[in-house]
């Protein structure tokens, strides 16, 4: 049986339509449904579908018609308009085509099944939307910095309590159920669970699974205070229980900073019970102490993606804990590189828009000389008390003392730029310099750089000097920006891009050991 | 009730106003986040508040309501450069602090690389969406074989579609010209499918260069056609969108993503695609179908802009 209707100069917004096309297709005995304007063609296809009946005969352009084909025996066309009818106000009230709600509570009535919020207000104001989240049952990622550590403290003790993630304040990278938040990378989905409470050490790890060709399960974001003392990891913890009983993960990878010790004791006790196997890399914690609660201590994010793959594999697991070039291919290399400078270029500047990056490289690097630095590893080392004759120098240029009034050194490549043109001089010999990739930063930043260096070298070449720069990226070839173009662009312009920031830390190593063996064979 | 200030008005909206007469308007149709008012010579101008859109010929503003608009159906306004009164003069639409958008497309100029780039990110893109009626249709323009079993509207569209799209191809205009009677229209919506196909191929020849003004000349017979049928064959609206694509002007969203493509950067291309597959059910997806089909059209044209071409473009 067919029926249709018209509701002349009748104007509904699309997702409406598509709405009541699905609604009445499922009602009782309608077997097709056709809704949209009176337009010829749409007509043309009425009759195609054998549907078109005498009520469409007037039907214009600018009129919306239905026709339907139903089985009689079960329902009337009078009994599909009542339906339309019904559909059309209540849809009308509360059309979510791309709604912007201004409130949490009108979101909610939007999409009643969300269960996760993303926040990033300013802080004086993030607390008091958090709480009304975690009352509403909502997990959490809260970017938003500056939030008082008492309100984080009582804020993730009422989300342990409601079985809820709090991620942050302060949280930069998440992915949860495949879906990344803020500045995450496109990586595969797969068994390994990630808890972090450093973003870009946490990118690196991911980044760094799915070239591996592992793929990850959630990556849970917990804030960089998290583990202090204070907040006493609560969201670690709580992150750490969601994974253990999340199906999908079967092997746990744990990031962050060295935590104050109580912190990291209710940490190593959590992992003793963990049923899945649990890799721990605290960046330079006490590793006896992960072993002996049966986790697996890392030497960096390379060795913690390594490590995490291996178990998932039922492979061995080995330290990843050398430089994985040819001893001929980096003889070769080192010569030729540093073959380029004059004998008074010997000092190493590290120009890092991911502190964590910094941080490991630092880590590595200090073992052997003194890195001055913005975040350094001791007082002595801080960026004011290096001499004036120079030296070492690694900068977290994502530190506030740097981004005062201007987006985040991912985001906005400039403040990179800058350093370049104000730091390396004629004693610069090396850059070292990290790209993060991924949803959220910068567009191109692998041309911002290429940009710098060429400069630089540039202006050295007047004194009939070079640079050598040594650079890695974190990404995936599924970010937006592209692993594969990022990396062809900086080696076309004569950078050498290692696969990993551990590995960059590695090269450079041995080309400071070179140089130096170099001016005491020369002295 | 405080009248609603709109943030931004289109140029072209604000060069019909410049004459200070006052313009009688009718309202044609609202929404849960936009309004039509159609003026005495017939043309649309809309309003909305949808975050980041304005149409040509339209203006925007903030305020996050969603219904409730200070005007019904039918109801009579003017309109005049100052806003929108009520036939009483009282002022609902304030324009005086907006800020003038510029609907026009700039020229366009995609070396040939870019235009393999753009096309690999956009069917990516496509592909992976649920937006579209023409969605199914994606591997024919790059010839390859259609799913058989393809949706209702996309089976019945498909001939039309590939027929017009091989004539285009090879600069066959009068066949193409015909074929667009065959499309103008079709689909579900306020703006039918094949409108925002067509739309989007509009767009873009309007927005090319020099190089390919003979292929332009040539399309011009079949954008004159599309605009001489449009109106009878198609919903207001949508016959007003197809008149200011052919005229080089777009909504927001497929202006920034065709300067996007121009700008090569995979980011801000990824970023604009995606804004426009969020305007409407299927629009935004016919919307870029269409964009693909224009470009595929240009790499087989080799319509590729030299420098020199380029310089004498922008002198």
């Amino acid at each position: 049986m067919l029926g249709a209707l018209i509701r002349k100069n009748a104007y509904y917004d699309s997702v409406t339509l598509m709405l009541i096309s699905q609604d009445l297709k499922e009602q009782a005995g309608v077997q097709e449904v056709l809704v949209g304007m009176g337009t010829e063609l749409n007509l043309d296809l009425v009759r195609n579908l054998e549907m078109f009946s005498p009520e469409l005969e007037p039907v214009g352009p600018n009129d919306m018609f239905i026709a339907a084909k139903f089985d009689e025996q079960q329902t009337s066309f009078q009994a599909i308009e009542t339906a339309f009818d019904e559909l059309i106000s209540k849809k009308s009230a509360d059309s979510n085509g791309n709604y912007q709600p201004p409130t949490l509570k009108s979101a909610l009535r939007q999409l009643p099944d969300a269960n996760l919020v993303q926040i990033s207000i300013p802080g004086q104001y993030a607390s008091a939307e958090v709480e009304e989240a975690l009352n509403a049952g909502l997990h959490v990622m809260l970017f938003s910095d500056n939030v008082p550590i008492e309100d984080e403290l009582r804020l993730k003790k009422k989300a342990v309590e409601k079985g809820l993630l709090l991620m942050g304040p302060d949280c930069g990278t998440a992915i949860i159920n495949g879906v990344p938040l803020c500045f995450a990378n496109a990586v595969k989905r797969g068994k390994i669970g990630v808890v972090g409470a450093s973003g870009t050490g946490t990118q690196e790890v991911t980044t760094l699974i799915d070239k591996l060709g592992e793929g990850l399960s959630q990556v849970i974001g917990t804030g960089g205070r998290d583990l202090s003392e204070a907040v006493g990891g609560l969201m670690m913890l709580q992150g750490f229980d969601a994974l253990i009983t999340d199906p999908e993960t079967e092997v746990i990878v744990l990031i962050s900073k060295p935590p104050a010790a109580a912190v990291a004791k209710k940490i190593y006790d959590r992992a003793k019970t963990s049923p899945k196997p649990v890799v721990i890399d605290f960046i330079g914690g006490d590793a006896q102490a992960i072993r002996e609660a049966g986790a697996y201590p890392c030497l960096s994010f390379e060795d913690a993606a390594a490590k995490a793959v291996a178990l998932l594999r039922g492979e061995p697991v080995q330290d990843q804990d050398s430089l994985r070039m040819a001893d001929s291919a980096l003889e070769e290399l080192l010569t030729a590189e540093l073959g380029r400078l004059q004998p008074e270029q010997t000092k190493l500047l590290g120009l890092y828009t991911g502190g964590t990056l910094a941080d490991e490289a630092m880590k590595f690097l200090g073992q052997k000389t003194a890195i001055y630095s913005n975040i350094p590893l001791s007082p002595e080392l801080a960026l004011e008390n290096m001499p004036a004759a120079g030296g070492h120098l690694i900068l977290d240029l994502g530190e506030d003392q740097f981004t005062r009034g201007r987006a985040h050194p991912m985001i906005d490549p400039l403040t990179r730029s800058e350093f370049f043109s104000s730091r390396v001089d004629g004693q610069t010999a090396i850059v070292l310099l990290d790209l993060v990739l991924g949803y959220g930063s910068h567009a191109d930043p692998a041309k911002a750089v290429v940009q710098s260096v060429l400069e630089a070298r540039a202006r050295l070449a007047r004194e009939g000097k070079d640079l050598v720069v040594v650079a890695s990226v974190t990404g995936t070839d599924q970010d937006p920006q592209d692993l594969g173009s990022s990396t062809r662009t900086l080696k076309q312009a004569g950078i050498i891009v290692m696969p990993s920031n551990a590995q960059a830390v590695r090269l450079v190593s041995r080309m400071m050991e070179k140089m130096h063996s170099g001016a005491e064979n020369g002295a | 009730m405080p009248p609603l200030s709109a943030s931004r008005i289109s140029g072209d909206l604000v060069e019909y106003l410049a004459d200070s007469k006052p313009h009688p308007a009718r309202v044609h149709s609202l929404f849960t986040r936009a309004f039509n008012l159609k003026v005495a010579d017939g043309c649309l101008v809309s309003g909305t508040n949808s975050r980041g859109y304005i149409a040509p010929m339209g203006f925007s503003f903030q305020s996050l309501q969603t219904s409730g608009w200070p005007f019904s159906l039918d109801q009579e306004l003017i309109l005049h450069p100052g806003g929108v009164c009520s036939a009483s003069g009282e002022l609902l639409i304030d324009f005086s602090n907006a800020a003038i958008w510029n609907p026009s497309l700039a020229t366009i100029y995609l070396p040939l690389e870019q235009q393999e780039r753009c096309l690999h990110l956009l069917t990516r893109i496509l592909a992976g969406s649920q937006n579209g009626i023409f969605t199914p249709l994606l591997p024919g323009i790059f010839g390859e074989e259609l799913p058989s079993d393809l949706p209702l509207h996309a089976a019945f569209i498909a001939p039309r579609v590939f027929s017009f799209f091989g004539h285009l191809a090879n600069s066959e205009w009068q066949a193409a010209a015909l074929d667009s009677e065959g499309l103008i229209g079709f689909g579900s919506g306020l703006t039918p499918s094949a409108d925002d196909f067509l739309a989007a191929i509009l767009g873009l020849y309007t927005a090319l260069p020099l190089d390919v003004k003979e292929n332009k000349a040539g399309f011009s017979l079949v954008a004159e056609r599309i605009l001489e049928l449009a109106p009878a064959r198609t919903s207001l609206v949508s016959a007003e969108m197809l008149r200011h694509a052919a005229n080089g002007r777009l909504p927001s969203p497929h202006q920034s993503l065709l300067a996007a493509l121009d700008s090569g950067s995979v980011f801000e291309v990824e970023e604009a695609a995606r804004a426009v597959l969020n305007v409407g059910v299927n629009s935004g997806g016919d919307f870029l179908f269409g964009l693909l089909a224009g470009l595929v059209l240009m790499a087989e044209a080799k319509m590729v802009l030299c420098d020199q071409i380029k310089e004498i473009d922008q002198c």
